[in-house]
């Protein structure tokens, strides 16, 4: 009845605004208790999964050791898994830690270890309806440790927009070895960022793979940004086989592609690339020149002198200064290049040994 | 005169109200934005673009102005930095101390012939230094006259050979992997190019930073200082992180910023005209961007990778808040055009809009509010109990939203551990509106005028320096045998 009476001569200015007063305290106190709260959870969590990682861990070491039998861990895990299910997570890491460690047969073992606790479900469960967060690690997870009869799964999410999640689907669909679902990746409709191939190239070099993805098909491809990862993959891999079709790819419009297969020809130097390269050098103009210019100055080949020397009069003062370092890089002196340019400061910076 | 107060009233209670919406929409959406990204970065082994061919150059540019007592190991902590393709350059911006011997001494330099092309206007370049030693092959220093700090930046854009530039403060700590990871953003992106990318900056006050490298964070121990770490943490992560998102961002901090060297110099580099440099050219890549209708983005990384020392006197911290009113003035002065103009559609009708009302006009409403309120009720046409709900009200949201930044900060990238630092800032949070704020909003009322006043410059910013780590405790020796 008071509180009526008092709410009754309120203005209904002090009431949103009275609201307002008693909705931001209780919610700051609220926050306060719960960021002890969560310090408190935090600390005891953390010495929990010490505790039990640590144990685990010796667990493993015995066992891999072979003082202690397969039936034996999986029994002291599974006491472990029925007092509390989160040590599901705890075993999980350890395996997953322990796997990179070894190769195969270690990791088989390691694999009929997670079978054994039941734990492939988790990461199959996890892999099918988890966070986006949690697929990954699944992934990483079946990926590790050669879950072959994941691939299906791995398949099904493949058309995913995010990009982490697709980043781990592709490296472990490698590491697994199957190849067939190449066309898929490639005909979502989904791009592959720079980002997304420098991760792939590094991990694929650091894979332990007999068969790289047959990336001569993506140097056909139809998407740009396969097309691109398809040359990339030819210089990080070394192809030398494959200069005459990255050569081809120089008449493409695409300006990415081109400076792509500038690098790739750069990287690879064989003498192969210079016939493109001089085809190539007398159509391109701005960036594209000067790069083309500066790939052929490294090749170091004394026959296209005569062709650099026409740019060292060019308008562009950079094309100018490009073709004049890539006739150093050739071996001309520096008297010749200085009969070369009316411009002394190109020859200082040139030759200037910290600049070098 | 009744009605004129209760305008006056509803008016203010609207502009709060908004300004609280808008607070508390850009938190959830920023929370939400950094859940993610601290999710995704921990399945992101950055080392990994370290040993790639692939991953572009990034020239960082460090203008230095008579910093020679800490310039040496300030440009040692610069060349450490992890990335696999970069150079450092520092431009001596006329120091009328020894900081370009010190260098030249340090790193053994010599003056090279390098060929400069000035793409954007700077003032005269006197030499340009190298050192012969291998290992410091990627350190640049440039010697030039002085000519202010966006000057010294346009120098170091003309020297550079980086894609990329980094511009930022010579006296900052950056974390050893902050551009593997400010480098992403532009990558990731395809069907828009990433124009510039912006880091949180942090308070390093009394934070213990060794060799170059923050090692342990604390809480500052000196109460200005205190007050602009919760400050930081509500702008950098409970807002500018939700801007990024809606690629509203209009500014990218000096300390730290991350830019497409092409575009910068397309869009003509820092202006000489303004003290805040750092804003009005983010806006003048947005309006060439929007101009040309070439798609683009400004990325924010949530990631704490910047920690800068913060002013802790008030005389300082008064001629800091004065500058980036005038900074800000400049900008939005500059670029009225973008004003609701649906042309520059995010960045005209939504960024713009809400630097005017609620970063440049807040503190002079605020102002204007109190005066009025006091003179409306010593007339006696203001309802008091309104009056003090309308404070209480700014007061507890304003708790509230330090309270917010701090359970993000926990929940995230729990920089601050202990419970005692943790105490500390809550207490900053209930007692900062009393003491820190009022200061800003009069040292921002002072900037509007000295502006009007037609006062350029930065004014001078004494710092006290970086915490070093204590000397180890003397050992005992161990007794042998």
């Amino acid at each position: 009845m008071l509180d009526t009476y008092w709410l009754d001569d309120l203005s209904p200015f002090q009431l949103l605004l009275g609201t307002l007063v008693v909705g931001s305290i209780t919610t700051a106190l609220i926050l306060v208790g719960y960021i002890f709260v969560l310090m408190v959870i935090r600390n005891r969590r953390k010495r929990w999964a010490d505790t039990l990682q640590a144990r685990i861990e010796d667990e493993i070491s015995i066992w891999l050791a072979g003082d202690y039998s397969t039936w034996e861990l999986v029994i002291s895990f599974r006491e472990e898994l029925k007092k509390d299910p989160r040590a599901g997570g705890v075993i999980l890491t350890v395996i997953l830690a322990t796997s990179k460690l070894f190769r195969q047969e270690g990791q088989a073992a390691l694999r009929e270890l997670l079978t054994s606790l039941n734990l492939h479900r988790t990461c199959y469960r996890l892999l099918k309806s988890g966070h986006w967060y949690e697929q990954a690690y699944a992934t990483r997870i079946i990926s590790q440790l050669q879950m072959v009869l994941a691939l299906p799964l791995l398949k099904r999410k493949l058309t995913t927009r995010n990009m982490t999640l697709r980043l781990e689907l592709i490296t472990a669909m490698v590491s697994l070895g199957d190849q067939t679902w190449l066309r898929d990746v490639e005909n979502t409709s989904f791009r592959l960022s720079d980002w997304e191939q420098i991760l792939l190239l590094e991990r694929f070099r650091r894979m332990d793979i007999s068969q790289l993805p047959p990336f001569d098909a993506w140097l056909t491809s139809s998407h740009p940004d396969w097309m691109l990862f398809g040359i990339r993959l030819c210089r990080h891999f070394n192809r030398f086989d494959k200069v005459t079709e990255l050569g081809g790819l120089l008449r493409t419009d695409n300006e990415r592609i081109q400076m792509a297969v500038l690098d790739a020809f750069e990287y690879l130097g064989s003498p192969e690339t210079i016939p493109f390269l001089i085809d190539y050098i007398r159509k391109a103009t701005g960036e594209r020149l000067i790069r083309a210019l500066q790939v052929l100055g490294n090749q170091g080949d004394p026959d296209v002198i005569d062709l650099i020397v026409g740019y060292t009069d060019h308008t562009d003062g950079t094309v100018r200064f490009t073709a004049l370092k890539a006739l150093k890089e050739i071996g001309l002196s520096r008297d010749e290049l200085a009969g070369l340019t009316t411009e002394p400061r190109y020859i200082d910076h040139l030759f200037d040994p910290k600049l070098s | 005169m009744s009605i004129w107060a209760d305008l006056f009233t509803y008016l203010f209670l609207l502009y709060t109200l908004v300004l609280m919406l808008i607070y508390s929409a850009s938190a959830i959406a920023s929370y939400r934005v950094i859940r993610q990204h601290v999710a995704e970065t921990s399945f992101v082994d950055y080392r990994q673009i370290l040993t790639s061919p692939l991953s572009p150059k990034i020239s960082i540019i460090a203008p230095a102005y008579n910093e020679a007592l800490n310039i040496v190991d300030n440009a040692m902590s610069l060349l450490a930095l992890e990335y696999p393709n970069f150079e450092v350059v520092i431009v001596n911006d006329g120091s009328k101390d020894d900081t370009l011997q010190r260098l030249i001494d340090a790193y053994k330099l010599e003056k090279t012939a390098l060929m400069i092309q000035q793409r954007v206007e700077c003032k005269e370049i006197l030499g340009v230094y190298k050192a012969q030693d291998e290992a410091v092959s990627h350190l640049t220093v440039v010697d030039k006259r002085n000519g202010g700090k966006s000057d010294a930046l346009n120098a170091g854009i003309n020297v550079c050979s980086g894609r990329m530039i980094a511009c930022i403060d010579v006296d900052c700590v950056l974390e050893r992997d902050a551009l593997l990871r400010m480098i992403k953003p532009f990558l990731e992106e395809t069907d828009q190019k990433v124009i510039a990318t912006g880091g949180v900056i942090r308070l390093a006050n009394d934070c213990v930073v060794s060799d170059g490298r923050l090692i342990q964070v604390n809480v500052p121990r000196n109460l200005i200082a205190r007050a602009q770490v919760l400050e930081y943490m509500r702008a950098f992560l409970l807002s500018r992180v939700a801007w990024a998102k809606v690629n509203g961002l209009l500014l990218i901090s000096g300390a730290l910023g991350l830019f497409d060297k092409q575009t910068v110099i397309e869009a003509g580099g820092y202006s000489h005209k303004t003290v805040g440099e750092d804003m009005e050219l983010v806006m003048r890549m947005r309006r060439m961007m929007e101009e040309r209708r070439q798609p683009y983005a400004v990325r924010y990384i949530p990631d704490p990778l910047c920690w800068t020392e913060g002013p802790s006197g008030w005389q300082i911290l008064g001629r800091q808040r004065n500058r980036w009113t005038r900074g800000l003035m400049d900008c939005l002065k500059f670029h009225r055009k973008v004003f609701f103009n649906p042309h520059y559609r995010i960045m005209g009708l939504v960024s713009y809009p809400f630097w005017f009302f609620y970063e440049w006009l807040a503190p002079i409403v605020e102002s204007l509010g109190l005066i009025a309120s006091l003179l409306l009720w010593i007339l006696g046409v203001i309802n008091a109990s309104s009056f003090w709900l309308l404070l209480a009200t700014v007061y507890s949201y304003a708790v509230c939203l330090s309270c917010f930044a701090i359970w993000v900060d926990q929940k995230t990238y729990l920089q601050y551990r202990s419970k005692r630092d943790l105490g500390r800032l809550i207490l900053m949070a209930v007692i900062e509106p009393f003491f820190y704020h009022p200061f800003t909003v009069y040292s921002s009322i002072r900037g509007n005028i000295d502006y009007l006043r037609g006062k350029k410059g930065w004014g001078s910013m004494t710092r006290q320096g970086l915490s070093k780590p204590a000397p180890a405790p003397p050992t005992t020796p161990t007794p042998t045998n």
